[in-house]
């Protein structure tokens, strides 16, 4: 369904509240949402640092044991649900969707204006629980019953919980507001000439993540409207008999934590490639970009990431391998695990076949986009003995699930979100971002990340206990101890290439050189409109798409690509 | 929404609200399953449903009808009718719940008691916020947005429907 807008008079707001505070303006929100995300970033890795220090210098006792039960929880959080999803999906989805599929905004810009205000009370909710009596939420970031739901069963599980569970709750809201205002978006305002099939690939990622997110988000809402009940009003849907807190027994029974796991983990998993999936929609329009040819396999890999898409919503069981599941229930889980990496490697395979014949130009926004494939490759190789339940049982408590995962939904997520910034940074603010910086900054990330992780997965085969406040307290954690030093040392390299990212993006926000409209020679439409892109997008006429996203030609040494609207330019 | 034209602003909102329905549907399932699973646990009693939820069911498919010819036609009178045989429905509710309460089921002790406080109430949250927007309709003026609201409403009760039967039947 091809639709076209009618000629619009737009009127900037004036002032500087509606212009940057409470704007309606999605590329104002896009940024809003990216600057919370870096802000959270921020608290989340402070979190990690200090669960880092812990693990590797037990004897300091750095936090207190049921401090550490907080740390973890909200980092896991945190660092899910309000750095990468706003980072990658809410701050990218809002400012490229309208920009890419040539439209004006989303199609309710108020809407998108209150999903972000909802999110900021979320995020100092989040935030406020740290300074509350008891301390954050220490559930785990997946909320397990009783923990969560008895509030005397650590200190954490008081108001911290509470607060934990409201914080979800508006960053659900949010997400659904979002999330709708996406989907819309996307099916029925692309301009004309933009088909389904000349989509950005980045496009048809958020569509997708979209669409899984608004269809396993309610599972968890369920699920918490009913451990909200456990927990204030007495009711037993998760709760088990014969729970003694204080020599008291509680009065709850005949409920059952497992279908609470369930639930979660019905959200859970797919969520993970609610985030995946924009980092790989990233990976291809960066390495089009840079390796100036057109990504191998579009339609095959608009089909692999459908495909990923059902799979993803059938898989969940397999975080629950060692939940005393019925062996037939987890073979089933196991094989449809397993079958996702049919279409992912199809992914993989696309990203990598889409260097073939390129004419490389290895600038930063590239290099991220190279190590995202990598990442990609290397995490997923453990996610196989993962998604293997045989396998799975002997890992499932041990530092190679927190390896893996760290890949998956941190490594390759955040060399997604820097590749973003690096690429989309000059149609955001209108400069350039410094390389020489942004190089250093890349390989004070891969080193240091992939060396952590992988020793991660070594620590695991080892036998490292992965919920172990001390982990000099078993024996049999000795013979890989040592490692966790060296991942403190290299969270510290790690941390300070952040810094160094850090520097650079508000540096070059404020004395960046000045970019121009096509500063990497892309053919998408956001790179047809001046830079930074102005209010309204299009001015007077909106563009009419002639050709498919990536018209790159590697063996012109001329001028090698045609943007999407050619002809939009001269028309203004 | 200022740039998009009305007739196509209509066929993007009818779109959005389909979307939400699906998350609604997806909400519903969610419960489904958790009442389906516990429900062979060794603890659960049913319970006897008071009768007033079925004649309660008119009162909602009542409202429906008349937002219905509302709609058709647009006659103010019985948009009001919709939006007050809706209230009715809303405090039948209510009082099933008393009823429940003196008989000594509450939302502790018995889970299926647990669950039709839990569906119920959820229910009726998603039938306020349509009631709001009904009344909105009402005092506006112009049918505009009268067909999102019906759709909205019968989805509704439709819901009402396979809860009441999930909960006496299943």
């Amino acid at each position: 369904m091809i639709l076209s807008q009618e000629l619009h008079e737009h009127h900037e707001p004036a002032g500087f509240l509606r212009k940057y505070i409470f704007s309606t303006d999605h590329k104002v929100i896009g940024i809003q949402y990216l600057l919370t995300a870096m802000f959270m970033a921020l608290v989340a890795a402070f979190l990690a640092i200090l669960i880092r220090i812990q693990q590797a210098w037990p004897e300091t006792a750095v936090v207190a044991p049921e401090t550490y039960l907080s740390l973890v929880t909200m980092h896991g959080t945190l660092m899910v649900f309000f750095v990468i999803s706003l980072a990658l999906v809410s701050a990218f989805g809002n400012f490229l969707i309208p920009l890419q599929i040539g439209a004006r905004d989303m199609a309710y810009p108020f809407l998108n204006m209150l999903s972000y205000w909802v999110i900021v009370p979320a995020c100092l909710l989040m935030i406020a629980s740290f300074f509350v009596e008891g301390g954050a939420a220490a559930a785990g970031w997946t909320a397990y019953p009783p923990l969560s739901a008895l509030k005397e069963a650590v200190p954490g599980s008081g108001l911290g919980q509470t607060l934990w569970l409201l914080g979800m709750a508006l960053f659900i809201a949010s997400f659904t507001m979002g999330g709708l205002n996406f989907l819309t978006t996307i099916l029925n305002l692309r301009t004309k000439g933009m088909s389904m099939m000349r989509l950005p690939l980045v496009v048809w990622t958020f569509l997708i993540s979209t669409i899984l997110g608004l269809l396993s988000f309610p599972a968890l809402t369920a699920a918490a409207i009913m451990l909200l009940l456990d927990r204030h009003a007495g009711t037993s849907f998760f709760m088990p008999a014969g729970i003694v807190i204080g020599e008291k027994v509680l009065s709850h029974g005949g409920g059952t934590p497992l279908l609470f796991q369930h639930l979660f983990w019905f959200l859970g998993h797919p969520e993970v490639y609610v985030l995946v999936l924009p980092a790989v929609g990233i990976a291809f329009e960066v390495i089009a970009a840079f390796a100036r040819r057109p990504p191998f396999g579009y339609r095959i890999s608009v089909y692999a990431l459908l495909v990923i898409a059902f799979l993803s919503m059938i898989v969940w069981g397999h975080h629950m391998f060692t939940s005393g599941m019925n062996p037939y229930v987890g073979e089933y889980f196991s094989t449809a695990t397993v079958l996702i990496t049919v279409p992912f490697a199809v992914l993989g395979l696309n990203l990598i076949a889409s260097l073939w014949r390129g004419r490389l130009r290895l600038q930063t926004p590239m290099l991220f986009g190279l190590g995202i494939i990598s990442a990609i490759g290397t995490g997923g190789l453990g996610g196989l003995y993962l998604g293997t339940a045989a396998s799975d049982i002997y890992f499932h408590e041990t530092y190679f699930v927190v390896g893996h995962f760290h890949f998956m939904i941190g490594t390759v997520t955040f060399f997604a979100i820097f590749a973003g910034i690096y690429y989309w940074f000059p149609k955001m603010f209108g400069r350039r971002m410094s390389e020489r910086l942004g190089m250093i900054h890349f390989w004070l990330t891969i080193i240091p990340m992939f060396s952590a992780f992988i020793l991660m997965h070594v620590q695991g085969i080892g036998g490292n206990l992965r919920r172990t406040y001390d982990p000099s307290s078993y024996a049999f954690n000795e013979p890989v101890r040592f490692m966790h030093v060296w991942i403190t040392v290299l969270t510290f390299v790690l941390s300070a290439g952040q810094i160094l990212f850090l520097v650079n993006f508000f540096w070059s926000l404020l004395f960046g050189r000045k970019a121009e409209d096509n500063p990497w020679e892309a053919t998408t439409l956001e790179w047809s409109v001046s830079s930074p892109a102005p209010h309204g997008n299009w001015g007077a006429e909106l563009p009419v798409v002639e050709s498919g996203a990536y018209s790159y030609d590697p063996s012109s040494s001329d001028k090698d690509f045609l943007l999407q609207a050619p002809s939009w330019k001269t028309s203004q | 929404m200022e740039n998009i034209p009305v007739n196509l602003q209509s066929r993007t909102d009818r779109f959005t609200l389909l979307a939400f329905l699906a998350m609604v549907v997806m909400l519903f399932s969610t419960f489904t399953a958790a009442y389906l699973i516990r429900r062979t646990a060794p603890d659960w009693q049913p319970i006897q449903i008071p009768s007033l939820a079925w004649i309660n069911s008119l009162f909602l498919g009542a409202s429906s009808a008349a937002l219905e010819l509302a709609r058709r036609r647009p006659v103010r009178l019985w948009l009001g009718a919709a939006a007050a045989l809706g209230a009715v429905f809303l405090i039948g509710q209510a009082s099933i719940w008393r009823l429940l309460a003196a008989r000594g089921i509450l939302l502790s002790g018995s889970p299926h008691g647990a669950f039709f406080y839990t569906l119920t109430a959820v229910h009726g949250l998603h039938l306020l916020g349509g009631l709001g927007f009904l009344l909105r309709a009402f005092f506006k003026k112009g049918a505009a947005g009268l067909t999102l609201c019906a759709w909205y409403w019968h989805f509704m009760g439709g819901a009402w429907f396979y809860i009441l039967f999930l909960l006496t039947f299943a």
